[in-house]
Formats: structure tokens, sequence, C-alpha cells
């Protein structure tokens, strides 16, 4: 595990502009997990990877490496509001109304014991979106779920900024960085791997 | 007149504990730390040591005491399926509170012996069974260091076999679920809340420096009471 099979594997998907997630141009209260951050969040947590490594530990640190790529890309600057669409069709259809998704997202941040992962999975069997928890660095591709989205919620994610406050963090996530672009993406290539439609049989 | 004192307002107002007590429930009340916020400086920040007693320990005795209530009412009821739904909320919050309770014991600062190594029995103990302090110290942080996520890393004492361990716990899983003869002597807390705003995510800095404000005297009194 050499350092640089580590930044090779993800350091071309960071943006340059790891700045652009700083708040600074925008007005009054809000405070997002800013560029700084975020840029040593990357850096760290590999490094931390490579620390479960020398200590032996059995988890292979691809995983981090994995969830946090995926959770880079799950945001962006100026993110938030809802998505559009088929994704929002999808999401109706699964959850009743985006707000009672974004009720169910939020409240799964809250409830998750010690360090995990809130994700928005398209589950492969039951051809449905789901909200599912995973502990520490679990991927719901294990369970042959296809993730959309995903919110770290490991303390290391919100404690700069919002100390113990998780449901700042978690609304903040979605009101100003989720990006439903992302999203809609991963769903449409989704699509490519799990049947949504209804099939239109003709009548005679 | 015994029915005003019940009905009075500052009875009423802590109506959780209240109607917990009413009916014979034991609730429970953040512990005081036996030392001031910034004592622990420079091993452990006041600012942590405030969050972490304030905010983190206070939740898990709130939700507790909650999940208690709950739990009461459902096992007046019969209702077994939230009997059980409620064993993890259980699991989590209690053990939150009683291994905080224990953490905050096993910490004290310099100038009240924070730091001193353990003498007596346990000193002895520590020595035949890991060849010597430091090499516990590097075990344990080494353990520490190596856990995934959340949870703490303990040195224990296995009652019926007289023995000292080392053992981590995940989450908030107190010592007893690695065994039911175990018997904490020292908790080292490795959420990431107990260290991130000082030393990020450098846990093994964190780990090295804890030491300095462990509180031996606690873990020798422990032990003594056990191993007489």
């Amino acid at each position: 595990m050499s350092r640089s099979a580590f930044c090779s594997s993800g350091s071309n998907l960071v943006p340059k502009t790891t700045e652009a997630l700083n708040p600074l141009n925008r007005p009054k209260k809000h405070h997002y997990l800013n560029g700084r951050q975020r840029t040593n969040l990357y850096q760290k947590n590999h490094r931390a990877s490579k620390v479960l490594a020398y200590y032996g530990l059995r988890s292979p640190p691809y995983k981090l490496v994995w969830n946090h790529d995926f959770f880079w890309e799950s945001m962006q600057p100026g993110g938030g509001s809802s998505p559009i669409l088929g994704l929002l069709q999808q999401i109706e259809k699964d959850f009743g109304s985006f707000t009672n998704f974004r009720e169910k997202f939020i409240d799964a941040a809250l409830k998750l014991f010690g360090s995990g992962w809130v994700w928005l999975v398209l589950k492969r069997e039951e051809k449905h979106l789901a909200i599912v928890k995973t502990s520490n660095a679990v991927n719901p591709l294990v369970w042959n779920d296809i993730p959309i989205l995903n919110l770290d919620m490991w303390e290391h994610a919100y404690y700069l900024d919002y100390k113990n406050d998780k449901a700042k963090y978690a609304n903040v996530f979605m009101n100003h960085l989720v990006s439903w672009n992302a999203a809609m993406a991963r769903m449409a290539r989704a699509q490519a791997f799990v049947n949504l439609g209804e099939p239109k049989i003709p009548v005679a | 007149m015994a029915l005003r004192t019940l009905v009075t307002r500052k009875a009423l107002g802590n109506s959780v504990a209240f109607r917990q007590q009413l009916r014979g429930l034991q609730t429970h009340t953040l512990p005081d730390l036996p030392y001031d916020y910034g004592a622990l400086e420079p091993a452990i920040s006041g600012e942590i040591m405030q969050l972490h007693h304030q905010k983190h320990h206070q939740t898990y005795v709130t939700n507790f005491n909650k999940a208690l209530e709950q739990l009461d009412d459902a096992i007046n009821k019969g209702d077994s399926p939230t009997v059980v739904k409620l064993q993890s909320a259980i699991k989590f919050n209690g053990g939150g509170h009683i291994n905080h309770s224990i953490f905050w014991k096993n910490l004290a600062p310099v100038r009240e012996g924070g730091g001193e190594p353990p003498k007596g029995s346990l000193g002895w103990a520590i020595d035949n069974h890991f060849g010597s302090l430091e090499a516990l110290v590097q075990k344990m942080n080494a353990d520490g260091a190596g856990l995934q996520g959340s949870g703490w890393v303990w040195l224990g004492l296995d009652k019926e076999l007289k023995r000292l361990v080392v053992e981590t716990t995940a989450n908030q899983d107190p010592l007893v679920t690695k065994g039911s003869s175990l018997v904490p002597l020292l908790g080292i807390d490795v959420w990431e809340h107990a260290y991130y705003l000082q030393y990020k995510n450098v846990r093994p800095d964190y780990l090295k420096n804890i030491w300095k404000v462990i509180n031996w005297k606690y873990a020798s009194d422990i032990y003594e009471k056990e191993c007489p």
C-alpha cells in the first residue's frame, strides 16, 4: 500500500477548487463544510487508513477511500434544494413525498449509533429506493444495493464545524451541499442494472 | 401535606424524573467531575472536557432515562416487541453513561496524582503480566489506535481468573460485554469526540498524551478491592 497508490486512486477525483465549498461568499449564518476541512479530511483520512493498516487492522483501507470518494461526489457547492424529473418521481413513489424522504434521511443520520454512514440506495431485488445506515466502513454494495447518495456520520466529518450538533450538520448537508446532479447521474446508471419501469403490454 | 409537596413546581419542573420516581424507577443523573474542565490540560483541552461532559455524557444520561421509562411501560403492558426493540438503545445509552462515569474517575490533574505510575499490588501485577508498565501502555495504545470506528480500550481484571486483560469494546459497549467476570480498571475513550478538536485525526498522539493524566490510584483501589 504505497503512498502513491493512495494518492492516485482518488486525487484526480477531488476538484481543484476545494475552496468551492467555502461559505465566505455566502451571506449570513450558513457555515458549510469548509474547503480547508474538506481537503484536510480527504488527505488525513487516507493517512488514517494507513495508520489502521500499520496497526494490522483487518478493515481494508480501500473501503474508507471508496466511501469518502463517493461522499465528495455526493456534494457540490450550491447544492441542496431537491431533485427533478425521474429521480424526484421515484422518491415520491418510494417515500410518499420529498419532504418525507428528507425527514427520514435526517432521522437516520441522528439515530445512527457510533461511527457510520447514511445512504440513499436503489435496492436491486426489491426495485425501490431505500435509506440504509451502515457502521464504520461498511458499504451497501456488499448487500448488492446500488448507492445513490451518502452522508458521512463519523464524528470527524462534522465535529470541527458543528461540535456535537449532528442535526445542524445533517440539515446543512440536505439544504446546501447534497448534489442531486450526482444522484441523478448515478440513478440513470443504476437503471441499466435495475429495471424500474412497468412493461407496456399492448392490448391486442 | 405530602400531596402538596408532590405537586410543587419544583417537582413538576423535572417531570421525567418525577414520573419515574413516582413509579419507583431509578433515574440517573450526570455525575459531577472531581476537577475543573481545564485541569487536565495540556493533555486534554478544557473545551473537549466541557463538551464531552456537558453534551455527550448528558445526552447518554437523558436518553438512558428515557429508554428505561419506555422499557418499564412496555414491560407493564406486556409489549414484547417493544421490550426487545429498546435493548439497543439501553445498551448504547446505558453503556455510554456507565463508561463515561468510570472515565472521569480514570483521569486526574497532574497535581492530584494524574500520571503517577501504579504502586502496590496493581503495579506488581502489571509487571508480572505485561512485563512492564511501558509494555502495557504500548499495547493499549496499539489496540486503541487500531480500533475501527468508535469504541473504548480497557485495562480490566478478570475477577475469577485473577488476571489482568487488555480489551477493546465497540461503540458504548461496557467491558462486561466481553466477559461477565471482567471488571474495568481503566478505560480510554477513543471516540473521535474525545480528541478530535485538539488532536484532529491523530489518535495515536491523544493516546500517547492521555497517560500523563491517568489516575492509577483509582485503578489500584478497584484492583485491591477485587484481589485483596
